[in-house]
């Protein structure tokens, strides 16, 4: 089913650029719990159970978002911090993405809010905004590499 | 690091932990809990200080002896937990820098965990079905209480039935309307407990308690008979805590835990959850207020207990433990209360507005 957003009606597929610059979203509360602390924003399906942690740089674009700030007034934020790398926008639109795909965000009537966005977590993140998803327990595990035992021999490399 | 064994490996696993224990046993002593009426278990210390020290701590769950417990959680001194890795899996010890050691049996093509070894923290966990191995090196009265509560990873599986799991949090409840209160440290749910019970209160159950889902109504239990006050809250309460007792501090040694057992014979075991309440401190409020959360508050109260529970429980990733607390909490109406510096007016505050649910 195409995605269609409330304001510009027009399929994500083909929506340009500088449209995309322009969008909103909000939580989806229809099955979305959504809490930050500690600098952390955490995400849960209320219907799946599945849960979702944001690294502190998305966590700020996330909390923009939920502010009323678009893509724009994010990214504009984004360029202005200190050592702003070239191509920033791509991780960010990537997020962007992510949250959709996840469900975590709905788009929102258009708005503009100026955006505030952390320099020391932006920093620490590399400009790269995470929402990762706990769906599994098996999945956790992947998180480390995996060794095979053979015993009297120690560990064998990490598991391809 | 994660390391796979095949069954074979797990079992030589368990015969070394056999090994480490047997000569223990001898001088080793046994409690019994009876967990919110849902489950029991069986503590098997060979280390008598552990007993005195749940007593102590878990004295409203502790019960007489039952002949089939649900659960055995065995508990024991363990000098050298990179020891223990190397010769219960027959390893040459061959990463000095890894800290925590997953062990998982490789069943198919999936990856059942049982075990958990953290040279950092010198600690070895082991499970094999529904018995439980802890070995640490000190059982210090601080150390019980460090990030969480020393058995809280044991007692949630024990206590995840389809209807029932441990949370962290707190709840508070009087005349017959509890209020499940969603906050982790440093959110002064501790002193709002406590100011509670010096007022009267019928029920209080402080950091972990049991959520259990009936038909028609959520219940909580407590397990621990412990409160965490900072010492500034402990002397502002000194003079009204004369049944409390002191056990000892927390590992970072900035809270004190007492033992509020003594408050017992006033207090119901078993409460209905009413109300959720997401306390905010407000230095700035002359006096506490609670209002109705919007449906983003309630989400971030939910969200918040969630979070910490799996947290605390080193359950992220368990779907169906977030399904059914979301089930059993989204039903409940949300409340905020803004905590003022006030600590007795915000038990008053929160007694007059369990008394106006009636």
């Amino acid at each position: 089913m195409p995605l269609v957003y409330g304001i510009s009606c027009i399929p994500f597929n083909k929506i340009d650029i500088e449209h995309m610059e322009h969008l909103n979203y909000q939580l989806n509360e229809s099955k979305m719990y959504a809490d930050v602390t500690d600098g952390i924003a955490i995400i849960i399906n209320a219907v799946t159970g599945i849960y979702y942690g944001m690294n502190g740089y998305g966590t700020g674009i996330f909390e923009n978002l939920m502010a009323g700030s678009s893509l724009e007034d994010i990214l504009v934020a984004a360029r202005a911090l200190p050592d702003a790398p070239q191509g920033l926008e791509e991780p960010v639109r990537a997020f962007l993405d992510t949250l959709e795909a996840f469900e975590i965000v709905l788009p929102a009537p258009e708005s503009s809010r100026p955006a505030s966005l952390k320099a020391e977590d932006a920093a620490f993140d590399q400009f790269v905004p995470v929402c990762k998803e706990y769906r599994d327990v098996q999945e956790l595990l992947f998180a480390d590499p995996i060794h095979e035992v053979q015993e009297d021999k120690g560990w064998t490399p990490e598991k391809e | 690091m994660v390391l796979s064994l095949n069954t074979e490996q797990k079992q030589r696993c368990f015969r070394h932990l056999e090994r480490v224990l047997d000569p223990l046993k001898a001088g080793a002593a046994d409690c019994y809990l009876n967990l919110g009426g849902i489950k029991t278990m069986r503590i098997v210390s060979c280390d008598p200080e552990a007993i005195w020290m749940i007593r102590r701590q878990l004295a409203w769950s502790l019960s007489a002896p039952v002949s089939a417990p649900d659960a055995t959680l065995v508990l024991w001194r363990e000098s050298s937990v990179r020891d223990f890795l190397c010769r219960g899996l027959g390893l040459e010890m061959a990463d000095e820098g890894t800290e925590e050691t997953i062990l998982v049996l490789r069943d198919g093509g999936k990856w059942i965990p049982f075990g958990r070894i953290n040279a950092a923290d010198g600690r070895v966990c082991l499970s094999d079905k529904q018995t439980f191995y802890y070995g640490v090196g000190s059982f210090d009265p601080e150390e019980w209480i460090r990030e969480g509560h020393l058995f809280v990873q044991f007692l949630y599986r024990v206590l995840d039935t389809p209807s029932s799991h441990l949370v962290h949090g707190a709840c508070i409840g009087m005349d017959g309307n509890g209020v499940l209160i969603c906050a982790r440290g440093q959110r002064g749910k501790s002193t709002l407990a406590v100011t509670a019970m010096l007022q009267g209160c019928e029920y209080v159950s402080d950091d972990y308690l049991i959520l259990e889902q009936t038909s028609s109504t959520l219940l909580a239990s407590p397990v621990y008979s412990i409160i965490t006050l900072s010492p500034q809250m402990y002397s502002a309460l000194y003079d009204r805590m004369d049944r409390a007792r002191f056990v000892c501090n927390n590992a970072r040694k900035d809270k004190y835990v007492f033992d509020i057992s003594g408050y017992g014979a006033s207090l119901r075991r078993r409460y209905p959850v009413r109300v959720g309440l997401f306390p905010v401190i407000d230095p700035s409020a002359g006096q506490a207020a609670i209002t109705p959360c919007s449906s983003a508050e309630k989400g971030r109260a939910i969200t918040h207990l969630i979070h910490s529970t799996v947290q605390q429980m080193q359950a992220q990733g368990d779907t169906v433990a977030v399904r059914k607390l979301v089930s059993m909490l989204q039903g409940l109406p949300f409340y905020t209360i803004t905590l003022s510096p006030d600590i007795h007016g915000n038990a008053t505050c929160l007694r007059d507005f369990l008394h106006s649910l009636q």
